[in-house]
């Protein structure tokens, strides 16, 4: 039971993840298991063979090839300019976009404050406001 | 003529790093090659939306696992390749670097293990391949996975999680088939 634990732990523990109680007792629970002791130094072996995988070089065509590819890309789309767009500039914003959303906005706040207003706004306090309706119908028969 | 200077510039400084992830990605020369093209492509036509303000090669890298990511998940090519016969020493070119000071013994039991990683790594999807690579292999923190794939870090530990319980049964199960 404590060695499934221990087990599923084992990740978080070599990637130092753990609270420093979790790795007390993970590493006490080690030194009195051979087994989960075994299995975690096979994972560690497993772990550093990845970390050492290694780099395949590319095929000696790798780099024609690819740069053929792109060209042949460029040409099949010829109304592309790829000077323009491999100049990496930085995403412009769209101040267009920006003036029209400032003056809706503009427009909106103007609304309210000259307009008549929504209303729930109404502040006449007067009993012909809409929100105060006579609960009774004037013509209702008694 | 310029824009193709700005190719070769991109070849020369990219290209060598872009393939030697797109091979840890794909484990084959042929998609790896297929991978970088189709990245390069991706960043040449999408340049407009790259911000100095961040690092090329970053970027590069983070467009590298989407491209990778949705051309597996459309094509599901992994099926295909694992069903093809593997013949002797072509799978892939795989080299195997060795520390000279180690013994010939040593040496062979390691390259044993890193091929059966290598298969192992086959059979893992392409999701929980990308975390793998970029975490085990790369060495990255789960932070900087989670921002190369575009995920929040519980996925990213979630997927390592799972991949790394894969790749123990399997090695597990190879192993005991071996002694």
């Amino acid at each position: 039971m404590i060695c499934a634990l221990v087990d599923n732990l084992f990740d978080l523990y070599l990637d130092g993840r753990l609270v420093e109680s979790q790795a007390r007792w993970i590493k006490s629970h080690l030194a009195s298991c051979p087994t989960c002791a075994a299995k975690l130094a096979a994972w560690q072996k497993i772990l550093r063979q990845l970390r050492t995988f290694p780099a395949q070089p590319a095929p000696p065509s790798f780099k024609a090839d690819l740069k053929a590819a792109l060209l042949n890309d460029k040409n099949a789309e010829s109304t592309t300019d790829i000077s323009v767009n491999l100049d990496l500039t930085p995403v412009r914003v769209p101040s267009f976009s920006l003036a029209l959303g400032f003056l809706a906005f503009m427009l909106f706040v103007s609304g309210s404050v000259f307009g008549p207003g929504i209303p729930s706004q109404s502040s006449s306090g007067n009993a012909t406001s809409v929100c105060v309706a006579d609960p009774i119908p004037t013509g209702r028969p008694k | 003529m310029e824009s193709t200077a700005a190719i070769d510039r991109l070849i020369e400084t990219h290209s060598e790093k872009a393939y030697v992830t797109a091979y840890r990605l794909t484990g084959n020369q042929a998609d790896a090659c297929d991978l970088v093209q189709e990245t390069f492509l991706r960043i040449i036509k999408k340049a407009e939306l790259y911000d100095p303000a961040f690092d090329f090669g970053g970027w590069l890298h983070r467009i590298l696992f989407r491209v990778y990511l949705n051309g597996r998940r459309s094509k599901e090519r992994r099926r295909e390749i694992s069903l093809e016969p593997v013949t002797g020493n072509e799978t892939d070119g795989t080299e195997h670097k060795s520390d000279p000071d180690e013994s010939p013994e040593k040496i062979m039991e390691n390259n044993e293990l890193r091929d059966r990683i290598s298969e192992a790594l086959d059979t893992l999807a392409p999701d929980m391949r990308a975390c793998v690579v970029l975490v085990d292999i790369e060495g990255c923190s789960y932070e900087q996975a989670a921002e190369a794939l575009g995920w929040p870090v519980g996925s990213v530990s979630g997927r390592i999680f799972r991949a790394r319980r894969i790749l123990r049964n399997i090695l597990r199960q190879t192993e005991g088939e071996q002694t």
